[in-house]
Order: C-alpha cells, then structure tokens, then sequence
C-alpha cells in the first residue's frame, strides 16, 4: 500500500480511536 | 537477504493489526486524557477503598479507567510498532508519546491557570504542565522531520537508510552475476555514486555510508 493511503486509514484509526476514547469514558464514568 | 513485508500484494490481517492497535492506543490516551481532567475536577486527588476515612472520594470508575487506560494503551503501543513495522505502514509510533505528554500536559496547564476551585494560578500543576509540554514537545521537533522525510519513520529511520543500502549493495552483486565483465565498473560507480547521493540528503550518517561502502568493495 501506498503512503498516502497508509496515512489515511492510520488517520481515520486515530479518529474511530478518539471517538472510542470517549465513549468509553462516559459509558464507565457517567 | 531483506525481506519486503507488505508491499507488494495486500495482507489484511496485518493492516487490522495496525488499524485496531492505533485505534485502541489512541482510545487509551483519550481516556486517560479524560479521567486525568475529572480528577483535577474534584482538586486533584482522590482515593478510594483502604481502611482510612477518604476525603474526596475518586469520581465513578476513574482509577478503573486510568489503571485500564495505561496498562492496555501501553500493550497496544508496543503492539502498534510491531505491527505497523512488519505490514511496512508509515509508522507513528514515534508520535505516541508526544501525543500523551502533550494532551496531559495541556490539562496541567489549563487547569494551572484557572483551577476549577478558583483562586490565582496553581503552581503546583502550572510547573508539571510545562515539563510536560517540554517532555511531548522536544521529542516532537525530532519527530516529525523524520516522518516528513522520504518514507522515513521514527523507528525504522535508519533501518530504511541501512536497507537501501543493503539493497544497492545486493543489486550491485546480482549484476556482478549476470552483467558482462566490462560494465562492473560503471555499476559499482553508480552503486558508490548512489550512496553517495544517501550520504550527502542525510538518509544515510557518517558511520552508515562507511559500513555500506566497505561492504560494497568488499563484495568484489
């Protein structure tokens, strides 16, 4: 695979990542 | 012989692996991140279970999250390097630790400057704030040149300079094998000229371009 797409996906990894982050945070805290 | 994992053709498995292990590292950071803010919430401290009278009680599952969050996302991490390394994916590992000194560190400072129980500025979290910015940040500046650079990663800089070199330094020996006698010459040149090239953009330090030059004239 090419760098380019490499990056994307990575960047939309840390995205769903983030997302996941937060979710979890509110789901065990809130 | 080098092997060249995952350029050519498509390993999916491998690209999971890289995407699921950098999603869960993130959401670990993201997670402390969050519960780090939570506690600072509440004065900065917080206990829980023990046999002694607890004065600020920790915010519902926080040491959970926080225990949970360090321990996987440094698993993950490890887990993200390999991976990302072996499929042959730009690595970001590199970018790890600057992201959680950075993100943790901004919590210190923004609630430095303005507690979340009033008064002037909290030194006491304004001074681990800034060594956290300097300990994400300087590492930062070292970073991302690299990753800007080529397809150099933070962990596999050298290693991707080293294996050009032990390719040209291959590819120079399989011409030998099959080349006629007269155009050696000129393929050592280009080879010598080719690493030369590395050497003076940097891809390649001092030591580096000497070890693969003597193995270069070596291999005659």
């Amino acid at each position: 695979m090419s760098r380019k797409v490499w990056l994307v996906l990575q960047g939309a990894a840390i995205a769903g990542g983030i997302w996941l982050g937060i979710w979890v945070f509110h789901a065990v805290s809130g | 012989m080098i092997e060249d994992h995952g350029r050519s053709g498509f390993d999916l498995a491998g690209t999971i692996w890289v995407l699921g292990s950098l999603a869960l590292v993130t959401a670990c950071i993201t997670v402390i991140y969050l519960a780090m803010r939570s506690v600072m919430d509440v004065g900065g401290f917080c206990a829980e279970g023990g046999p002694y009278a607890i004065e600020t009680p920790c915010p519902k599952g926080i040491p959970g999250l926080m225990l949970g969050g360090i321990w996987i996302g440094i698993v993950a991490a490890f887990l993200y390097g390999w991976k990302a390394s072996k499929a042959g994916a730009v690595n970001l590992a590199g970018l790890l630790w600057p992201a959680l000194f950075l993100s943790l560190g901004w919590n210190f400072l923004e609630y430095g400057v303005s507690p979340p129980f009033g008064g002037g500025p909290a030194w006491g979290w304004l001074i681990p704030g800034v060594l956290f910015v300097l300990m994400g940040g300087l590492p930062l500046l070292l970073v991302v040149p690299a990753l800007v650079r080529a397809d150099g990663t933070p962990s596999n800089l050298v290693g991707s300079a080293l294996k050009d070199a032990v390719v040209a330094a291959n590819r120079s020996a399989l011409r030998r094998r099959t080349a006629p006698e007269a155009e050696e010459p000129a393929g050592l040149v280009g080879e010598l000229e080719r690493l030369d090239r590395l050497h003076g953009r940097g891809s390649l330090s001092d030591a580096e371009y000497m070890a693969a030059k003597r193995r270069l004239l070596e291999d005659r």
